[in-house]
């Protein structure tokens, strides 16, 4: 698309704070400390070095006191070392203009002017803002403009202008001069991290902007909104508003009846036309769930996600490659609609069919042509070139006569050889390059050889059918249930009816997942307390969760636009079930995980590998005894049993099997994948040390992918109660909040370099979530160091290392706080 | 940034590859020019284009279109062209007009296979070169305006 937005209309309407579900003050602080000391130390050595003293020997007596402190007073120290630099900085600013203007109003010092690239106007030097990631200058009034408007179309990826180098955040804060937008700047950049935190819940009520981080919650999944005057309590599982006595499903079929009632239809209807846009031109980004507006400016189908860069096609809702919209795809550039699933796999098994029935005729045709062709034709050019001569006709005969001869035996060959050049020439093409598009373009169900395509989309049904026996029952009711409030909602809800109309066994197939999604998440809350039934629906679980597995494995393969879009039916289902006002930006990525278990593998290959990991292994705590959640992560994925564990073997061995399946067909995409979703969390980082993390984070990605992922995810389970008891109370502390944002990508970037190593940390189970944490700090620490000087935290290197580690400076307070969580 | 739109302005007047550039009813917004390709099959005619920037202009991405119907696989029936240099993603701030109109001019002279909007024309230039040159040139006949004058 030549334009996009990021709807600026529900991002306004949401309230600009957060809140973590955590009391304690303890957080990142320390680490707050080491992110914004050695950015800041840096920019002094490098750019001002006329100033150079002066800065360093304001930094080293603050550092010294700083390093000795930490919690709380290491905050106030940061602030007032920002605050400072900032004043040092802007000092600098303003003693040179005003240097510059007291010379003379005219005349400024000769040859020190620039031509700004942006506005083509040339100024004096000290227009032009030293930035410290690139050599690129531009007037100080165009950057600025340049930043404002960035910041207010929430891109926090803010590159410079000429090059794709990331602006430094404190040279953001600088230029920018406004408080008001730089917080706006943080807090699209927390929001971007936690649209990709799958544990982040957000407060369905009405006006509320706060979000819960919930770790572990699945089991008792009663959150509670911490904003003071809030304190909605809602449900873990399906982010509504908590029932108590009932399961999700039959909650929400609940509250569609009572929207029906209340015919609040006109309002939603009206609300969403608001906002100026149709029920189909929002849509969440395949990749970061990010919604998506198209104006309908005519701007072309290919779009790119503004948040997570993701090219794809607006008509299919997939990641595309540039050959989508030249093979058979079914979405053209301009296109309003994708075509019907049917179409789409009549055109590629008629591709497929049609092509050896094609070379067939043309090759049945050819050989027979020149066999007899040759011959005749050699005939002829004889014959009129002995026309005129003056041959007896006995001679000429016999010429003829050889030269036919010759020519009957020679174009056989003739004929053979080309047959046998070009047709497998055309075979290759028709079986090996239209294929590799469409599969490289997201795979339309057709893999290559011929009506393989036909068999997965059979086995979808099979499997669905197999699976829906145990749910026909409510297959109607859940339907139903699915689409009243999509009309009721109108908004995105629309989207599902729209597109879901026009296929009634895809809806049956969606509804049946999203049935049987909601029958293991709903088995599984009433099994948290009773034990023992668990076991025994455990099974039931298991097999349904299998089929939703297959199902979704092969829907995501066999991929079109229905499909794709059943999938989103039943996600923004919920979304829009949900209250809008700040909750529509994570319903996709959270929903999507709530009933698939192995959703973790197939979503490696359209969205985030990294969160999906840890998404998929914590569903799996749907069904776990309670405080078990760190554990259970890890048993998803490996084939450990546990204790209470048992149980669930089954599905830990299903879940294998899938996996193993899985993994044959999309090892290389999901390395592929985790490399870019690596790059893309690098890019999150706005601080320095990314380069530095980036080659030693691509290199061991592939190697952790397969089996690590437990690790990985239980680390990130241990990254959000970091950050709840990082960013405790309301007191909107935006540095900390910056820092720790960025601290994280970092962090599970560590994490996974060094996964293989902590395998004992799921065997002490109760213990595991407490002494992650301070590990967590440290390894954060750690982390930010590696990028920067060393001589801010010591010894942290060892935390690492070490599994269950007993520092004592955070243990306790930490520990008190996730128990009350847990 | 009316500055610098002038004086984009100025330098693409300049070019040769243009003619009669002027703002539309007085906005400078809005450029109105006439392209000249180089390339038969469209080097016998000229085509209307209209350039429209943006309000925050160089910091988001102007828009390219073609006013003449063109017989063209990188051109829609509306006149929409896949311009990637003026796309969101790949835009810069210091990218100029100039800069813009040479690359729709280049797509008119040579079509880009990855920036295709009209499979059929594609295809055919692909298989039958010389009746899509044949139609092209036709088409350029019969919609085209008058090339001015050196």
């Amino acid at each position: 698309g030549l334009y996009m937005k990021f709807n600026p209309f529900l991002m306004s309407d949401l309230d600009m704070s957060l809140h973590r579900q955590m009391g304690s003050d303890r957080d990142l602080q320390s680490s707050a400390s080491s992110v914004s000391l050695p950015s800041v130390k840096k920019a002094p050595k490098k750019r001002r070095i006329s100033l150079g003293s002066l800065f360093r020997r304001r930094k080293d007596t603050k550092r010294k006191s700083r390093d000795l402190n930490g919690g709380v007073d290491g905050i106030a120290s940061i602030e007032s070392i920002h605050s400072e630099m900032c004043t040092d900085k802007n000092s600098i600013f303003s003693t040179c203009t005003s240097s510059d203007n007291g010379t003379t109003s005219s005349s400024k010092p000769s040859g020190d002017f620039m031509e700004c690239p942006l506005c083509l106007l040339r100024h004096s030097k000290d227009r032009f803002p030293e930035i410290m990631t690139c050599h690129h200058r531009s007037c100080v009034d165009c950057l600025r403009q340049y930043l404002r408007i960035e910041i207010s179309e929430s891109r926090v990826n803010i590159s410079c202008p000429e090059c794709s180098e990331r602006f430094n955040p404190h040279d953001i804060r600088l230029i920018l001069n406004d408080d008001i937008l730089m917080e706006k700047y943080e807090e699209f950049m927390l929001r971007r991290w936690l649209v990709a935190d799958p544990d982040c819940r957000w407060c369905p009520a009405p006006d509320c902007g706060y979000a819960v981080i919930a770790f572990g919650c699945a089991s008792c999944p009663r959150l509670t909104c911490g904003r003071e005057g809030c304190g909605t309590e809602f449900c873990y599982h399906c982010k509504q508003i908590w029932h108590p006595n009932q399961t999700c499903d039959a909650a929400r079929q609940e509250r569609a009846q009572s929207l029906r009632l209340r015919t609040i239809r006109s309002s939603s209807i009206s609300y969403s036309q608001e906002s100026g846009a149709a029920a189909d031109d929002i849509k969440p980004c395949p990749r970061c769930a990010a919604y998506i507006i198209k104006m309908n400016d005519g701007s072309c189908n290919h779009m790119t996600c503004a948040v997570c860069g993701c090219e794809f096609c607006w008509l299919c809702m997939k990641e595309i490659s540039d050959l989508h919209y030249l093979s058979p795809s079914g979405c053209t550039f301009w296109g309003k609609k994708p075509w019907s699933r049917k179409k789409k796999i009549l055109w590629q098994l008629g591709t497929l069919v049609g092509a050896p029935v094609g070379i067939a005729l043309i090759a049945g045709i050819a050989i027979p042509a020149m066999i007899i062709g040759i011959p005749v034709y050699v005939g002829r050019k004889i014959h009129n070139r002995y026309e005129g001569k003056d041959i007896s006709k006995h001679k000429r005969n016999l010429a003829i006569a050889g030269g036919v001869t010759l020519s009957v035996i020679v174009s056989p060959v003739v004929a053979a050889v080309t047959v046998g050049i070009g047709v497998p020439i055309m075979l290759a093409y028709v079986y090996g390059v239209v294929p590799i598009s469409l599969c490289r373009s997201g795979g339309c169900g057709v893999s290559a050889g011929n009506g393989k395509g036909v068999r997965i989309e059979f086995d979808d049904e099979n499997d669905i059918n197999v699976g829906g026996t145990n749910a026909a029952v409510d297959t109607t009711s859940v339907a139903e249930a699915r689409h009243n409030p999509s009309i009721g909602e109108g908004s995105v809800g629309g989207l599902t009816g729209s597109l879901s109309a026009s296929g009634s066994h895809m809806d049956r197939i969606g509804a049946i997942r999203d049935n049987l999604s909601e029958t293991a998440s709903t088995m599984a809350l009433a099994g948290a307390s009773i034990t023992g039934s668990l076991s025994g629906s455990a099974m039931v679980n298991c097999f349904n969760r299998l089929e939703v597995q297959a199902d979704v494995q092969k829907e995501r393969y066999s991929l079109s636009g229905e499909s794709g879009t059943v999938s989103l039916g039943t996600v923004s289902d919920n979304a829009s079930t949900k209250a809008m006002a700040g909750s529509i930006l994570n319903s996709y990525t959270p929903l999507d995980r709530e009933g698939n278990s192995m959703e973790v593998q197939v979503d490696i290959e359209s969205k985030p590998a990294k969160f999906r990991h840890n998404s998929g292994s914590s569903s799996v705590d749907d069904g776990s005894a309670a405080g078990r959640s760190n554990a259970t992560c890890s048993s998803a994925c490996l084939p450990e049993s546990k204790s209470s564990a048992a149980k669930w073997s089954k599905e830990t061995t299903a879940g294998k099997k899938c996996k193993s399946k899985l993994r044959k067909k999309s090892s290389m995409k999901i390395n592929e994948t985790r490399e870019d979703m690596d790059a893309q969390l690098l890019e999150q980082q706005s601080t320095n040390s990314s380069e530095f993390d980036s080659p030693s984070l691509s290199d061991s990605i592939p190697s952790v992918a397969d089996s690590h992922s437990s690790h990985f995810s239980e680390f990130s389970c241990s990254d959000m109660e970091s950050m709840k008891t990082s960013c405790s109370h309301g007191s909107s502390d935006y540095h900390t909040r910056f820092t720790t944002v960025s601290v994280l990508p970092e962090v599970e970037n560590d994490r996974l370099e060094n996964s293989p190593q902590p395998s004992g940390i799921p065997a002490p189970v109760p213990a595991a979530p407490s002494t992650d944490v301070p590990q967590l700090s440290y390894i954060a620490e750690e982390s930010i160091n590696n990028g920067s000087s060393k001589d801010v935290d010591l010894g942290v290197g060892e935390a690492l290392k070490e599994t269950n580690n007993n520092h004592s400076q955070h243990a306790v307070e930490l520990s008190t706080a996730i128990q009350t969580e847990i | 940034m009316a500055a610098r739109l002038a004086k984009e302005l100025e330098e693409a007047r300049r070019w040769a590859g243009a003619r009669e550039l002027r703002p539309l009813e007085g906005d400078m917004r809005r450029w109105e020019g006439l392209l000249l390709p180089n390339n038969p099959p469209y080097n016998t005619g000229a085509f209307r284009f209209e350039l429209t920037f943006a309000p925050n202009h160089p910091l988001s991405p102007p828009c390219a279109t073609l006013c003449t119907s063109i017989y063209h696989p990188g051109v829609d029936p509306d006149g929409h062209v896949c311009q990637p240099l003026t796309s969101a993603q790949h835009w810069v701030p210091t990218t100029r007009a100039i800069q813009v109109l040479q690359d729709l001019l280049l797509l008119l002279d040579s079509p880009d296979p990855q920036r295709v909007l009209r499979q059929d024309l594609a295809r055919e230039l692909q298989d039958q070169p010389e009746v899509f040159l044949r139609r092209a040139e036709e088409h350029t006949r019969h919609h085209a305006e008058q090339r001015p004058g050196p």
